[in-house]
């Protein structure tokens, strides 16, 4: 058995957990062989330096900046739901409006390119998910939003 | 502590589960006793997988404001411990893993020893920061928050059999890091 055959064992016994019959295999290939012998010691001596590691303090100010952290993001839900309702109305008004007004212009400029208003504008695609799943709770009106792609967006490179 | 905390303390039922549900239903005392029961372990996570305390306490600001927001979607299937750890490793491997595209890696003594650590908490610090932030998540949650492998393995969400070979891989790395350490400290003295 090569030396790398043994590191199991060692990896085993380093997690507490080499059954008895091994435990005595092990030993006896440790007696010969200097190398797992200084992995065991080595692999020992970390994990002894993790398990001292002092857990650190959680300061005083910890809670008041997480409880403002939590307002500015209500406060921009609720920003983010204001838009939307906004937009849900000019759609539901706009539309019948909006589709004489398309085929007049596009009678004019084939090919005329629309740009739709981007509401995600400035929020993680986790938010706007959570949002949407919100939306659709609160208000029982299913809300299907465009495919989100995650990353930087144009505007940020 | 706050007289809404004391609140919560005083009624029949403190369990997690209860602050849980009573921090859905809009109670920012319940939360702030969750904050209070476990800032602590997520500070200490946060703070050995990112391993800068200052970025630490950004992490834990982050996992809390998300606790919040996804309070309602715990069901009480795992520990409220675990469900907690779960967000925190999640969000500070986010941060390990952006930071480490984005910044320049830090020289070993720079970026984990601060002024006040004792010689063995950098040497252990080193050796943590020498993992990839997948292996770092495993070394931090057996050896530093001391839970099982099947623990480990709830929290990251992969089977057990991963979370075992992931904390061998760990130990391999560390030990070699160890023994780079000791040589380069031998060749400066």
């Amino acid at each position: 058995m090569s030396c790398a055959e043994w590191e199991d064992l060692i990896e085993k016994e380093l997690d507490g957990a080499l059954p008895p019959g091994d435990a005595e295999r092990l030993a006896a290939h440790l007696n010969a062989c200097t190398e797992c012998r200084a992995d065991l010691a080595d692999g020992r001596e970390v994990i002894g330096l993790l398990h001292s590691l002092p857990a650190p303090e959680v300061p005083s100010e910890a809670w008041p900046s997480v409880r403002e952290a939590l307002a500015r993001t209500q406060q921009r839900k609720r920003s983010l739901r204001r838009a939307v309702l906004a937009a849900a109305a000019v759609l539901l008004v706009g539309i019948p409006a909006g589709i004489v007004a398309l085929h007049q212009v596009e009678d004019r400029a084939p090919g005329l390119d629309l740009t739709v208003v981007d509401l995600r504008n400035g929020v993680s695609a986790e938010e706007w998910a959570e949002y949407v799943s919100d939306f659709n709770e609160g208000w029982g009106v299913p809300f299907v939003p465009a495919p989100v792609v995650d990353g930087p967006r144009e505007e940020d490179e | 502590m706050s007289t809404l905390t004391n609140e919560v303390r005083g009624s029949r039922d403190d369990s997690d589960a209860f602050l849980a549900r009573q921090c859905a239903a809009g109670s920012e005392s319940a939360f702030e006793e969750i904050f209070k029961r476990h800032s602590g372990r997520v500070l200490a996570v946060a703070a050995r997988i990112v391993g800068d305390r200052d970025e630490a306490m950004d992490v834990l600001q982050e996992v809390f404001v998300k606790i919040h927001r996804r309070i309602g979607q715990f069901r009480c299937q795992s520990a409220f411990s675990l469900w907690i750890y779960r967000i925190a490793v999640h969000e500070s491997l986010n941060w390990a893993q952006r930071r480490r595209s984005k910044v320049r890696p830090l020289p070993d003594a720079e970026r984990v020893a601060a002024p006040q650590e004792a010689p063995e908490e950098a040497t252990a610090m080193a050796a943590l920061q020498a993992l990839p932030p997948k292996l770092r998540a495993v070394a931090v949650l057996r050896h530093v928050q001391e839970m099982s492998h099947e623990e480990i393995a709830q929290v990251l969400g992969v089977p057990v059999g991963t979370a075992r070979s992931r904390l061998f891989a760990a130990h391999r790395r560390m030990r070699e890091a160890l023994r780079e350490q000791r040589s380069r400290e031998r060749s400066e003295s």
